[in-house]
């Protein structure tokens, strides 16, 4: 079984990307760990905020990993013919998965060590262990009963925000129940998982979530590219692909109306408003829901490229037309979609986290997806591996994050922000419009992609 | 006149070279089959007369001009083996898009419809169909404007036998320059008379089909004398 174990690590992370990710989680370990005796106390709270906040991400999206995270397409083909039983298969699907996710959450180990102290890292295995549990137990649910858990699970999960003791998350606020709930409630799952998981079943599902026949066609009448490129994308938007959040990754794919996630946006908009009037000084979480709509930007320019067909793109464009028109109806797409929250932070008086929304996120979607394209690429039918250099990457994305969290901490006065908000626009075309124009950029990326795919 | 035109192309990924002077050429209106091993580099010399990989040496033409002008697209049709459609768009939006992105007539969405078989689907994301309708709905936006030359990687993978013989009647009876790329010896007999057959990036032999089997002992199969070739390669 030892061997089946190894079998599954090594072959989702090479043994060199796995020295790369625990030499990195020991020294940010130990810099946090000397830091966190030292930083104010409203340092240690920000990474608590942060620890909580990931934490439940990270298990909120491990449901969804149907196929795509606990085994791959090559387990369900070979991996069940092996002559071993069921039971160890699945323990050593579920176990390797386990290590997996210790490997990947240790690179936190520096926020949860900046929140907890030395403890933090105590944190790791429960919820890596739930992380590898939870998809072999809702497996075989429909997205909506898993949503319907999510929430359920996300709601007590952040509950420990609220100092709600029996949270698993609750050891970031200083209840010791925190650590006894998260390891029960984490070896729970497992026992659960390895009980009702089969693996013959599993092999034989099929990852569908909706029937496909659409009912209102989209008309392309123009002959412009740039205009039919932008009424593809700003008509239907494909929520999911890669979601790959420090980490974090998972595979969804989903075709959904552009206006029915812009009347989500706008009602959560109007909600927020409501919220936020009746509290003095709402800075702080204008950030947060500033951060949201980063997350969700996120979310749409992981999810670029994969199911591009680019041999058919390529057929009618050249491949610098092809980049321009797409990227610019993408970052478009997400620009309309938060515009909601750009009128809120305006009625609210922050202009700042208006321009956040509206134009940097959006000129940041360029940045980010031009990188993913070429140094991240990652297609639907493809499992997810990671490397030393994909981690660089995704490290390079929160690059574009970091004047977004200068904003939060920016007056409203507008006459004092004008200036700042101007070096911020500055900035934001200086790394997205290089990739609107450059010919050999995509030329060379265009290359790469069909050459690593066919 | 030559359609179609590769001198001494070279192309290599890190050590591996995929294409050594690599030459062949195809008249206007040739049927040309490119046989070849796995790794023979096949869909390489595809993809750079797409316009999609540049070599690193040599010269490629299409009718003069270079792959992946623009000129070159509007001419050019090019089917990649697994292709797969936008997944999100319907068939019909999908051949919708591209008709449009090329200035098809909207006429020619209807016809691909009914000639592939795809109406029934019309209305489901391209995502949802079976490998076999995907197939067809690739060759369907592949061949939608006419295409004067057309390269065609595998085209008949995952088709059933009725839809591959109703493939094959479409490409027979259309006049275009061909170059298709297969393993399988029984669609290059029946969809092109020439063959050019390649060999770690190299063409090892060139000509008719009929030249081709003349090479063979009495009552040899074809694939017998494909295969003792490139054996001997």
């Amino acid at each position: 079984m030892l061997e089946l174990i190894k079998f599954v690590i090594f072959s989702r992370v090479p043994k060199r990307s796995i020295i790369f990710y625990i030499s990195f989680a020991i020294l940010f370990g130990y810099i946090g760990y000397i830091s966190y005796y030292e930083a104010p106390y409203y340092v240690n709270e920000e990474f608590r905020y942060l620890s909580v906040f990931y934490l439940t991400i990270m298990i909120a999206v491990s449901p969804f990993n149907t196929r795509f995270g606990l085994a791959s397409k090559s387990d369900s083909d070979f991996m069940a013919l092996l002559p071993f039983d069921d039971d160890k298969i699945i323990a050593s699907l579920i176990l390797g998965s386990f290590i997996v996710n210790v490997i990947f959450l240790s690179i936190f180990m520096y926020w949860f060590i900046e929140a907890l102290g030395i403890a933090g890292a105590t944190t790791i295995p429960a919820f890596a262990l739930l992380s590898s549990s939870l998809p072999a137990v809702l497996y075989n649910l429909n997205n909506r009963r898993k949503i319907l858990i999510d929430l359920v699970m996300v709601t007590w999960f952040i509950s420990a925000i609220f100092n709600f003791q029996l949270s698993p998350l609750s050891m970031f606020y200083g209840y010791f129940e925190g650590y006894v709930i998260s390891y029960a409630f984490a070896f729970v799952t497992f026992s659960i998982a390895l009980k009702k998981f089969n693996f013959s079943s599993y092999s034989n599902f099929t990852v569908s979530s909706e029937k496909g026949e659409v009912k209102e066609e989209i008309s392309f009448k123009s002959s412009n590219p740039l205009v039919l490129t932008l009424t593809r994308n700003l008509r239907i938007l494909e929520v999911g692909g890669r979601v790959n959040w420090m980490g974090v990754s998972t595979f969804v794919s989903r075709r959904v109306e552009l206006w029915k996630v812009m009347l989500g946006s706008s009602i959560s908009a109007i909600i927020l408003y409501f919220i936020l009037s009746r509290i003095n000084d709402g800075s702080f979480l204008v950030f947060y829901v500033l951060f949201g709509g980063w997350f969700f930007m996120i979310m749409i320019a992981s999810a670029a490229f994969i199911t591009e067909p680019i041999w058919l793109d390529m057929n009618v464009m050249t491949p610098e037309e092809f980049a321009r028109y797409y990227l610019t109806s993408k970052a478009l797409s997400i620009a309309i979609i938060l515009s909601p929250f750009a009128i809120l932070s305006l009625i609210l008086g922050y202009l700042g986290d208006a321009l956040g929304f509206i134009v940097f996120i959006p000129l940041s979607s360029i940045f980010i997806m031009s990188l993913y394209a070429r140094y991240y690429q990652q297609r639907y039918n493809m499992p997810i591996n990671v490397s030393p250099i994909r981690l660089l990457v995704s490290l390079l994305t929160s690059i574009p994050l970091i004047p977004l969290i200068i904003l939060s901490f920016l007056p409203a006065y507008l006459i004092l922000c004008l200036p700042i908000m101007f070096s911020f626009i500055v900035f934001y075309l200086t790394i997205s419009l290089p990739f609107i124009f450059s010919k050999s950029y995509w030329e060379s990326t265009i290359e790469k992609i069909v050459t690593s795919v066919t | 006149m030559e359609c179609i035109s590769l001198k001494n192309v070279v192309k290599r990924f890190g050590l591996v070279i995929a294409l050594n002077n690599l030459s062949f050429s195809i008249p206007c209106g040739g049927r040309f089959a490119l046989l070849g091993p796995n790794g023979a580099g096949k869909s390489t010399t595809m993809k750079i007369l797409a316009g999609l990989l540049k070599p690193d040496y040599g010269e490629v033409e299409i009718m003069g001009m270079k792959p992946g002008m623009k000129e070159v697209k509007k001419i050019l049709g090019y089917l990649p083996e697994d292709p797969m459609p936008y997944r999100i768009l319907t068939v019909r939006e999908n051949l919708k898009y591209i008709a449009s992105l090329r200035g098809v007539p909207k006429e020619k969405v209807e016809e691909m419809l009914d000639i592939l078989d795809l109406r029934q689907y019309e209305k489901i994301q391209a995502g949802k169909l079976s490998r076999g309708n995907q197939q067809k709905l690739s060759l369907a936006l592949v061949l939608i404007h006419n295409p004067e030359i057309v390269l065609l990687d595998e085209p008949l993978n995952y088709l059933d036998i009725p839809t591959q013989e109703k493939v094959i009647g479409i490409l027979k009876g259309m006049k275009s320059t061909f170059l298709i790329s297969t393993h399988i010896m029984s669609i290059a007999t029946r969809l092109t008379d020439h063959v050019i057959m390649i060999s770690k990036g190299t063409v090892i032999w060139q000509g008719s089909i009929e030249e081709l089997k003349a090479l063979g002992k009495e009552d040899e199969p074809i694939e017998s004398v494909v295969a003792r070739m490139m054996d001997n390669a």
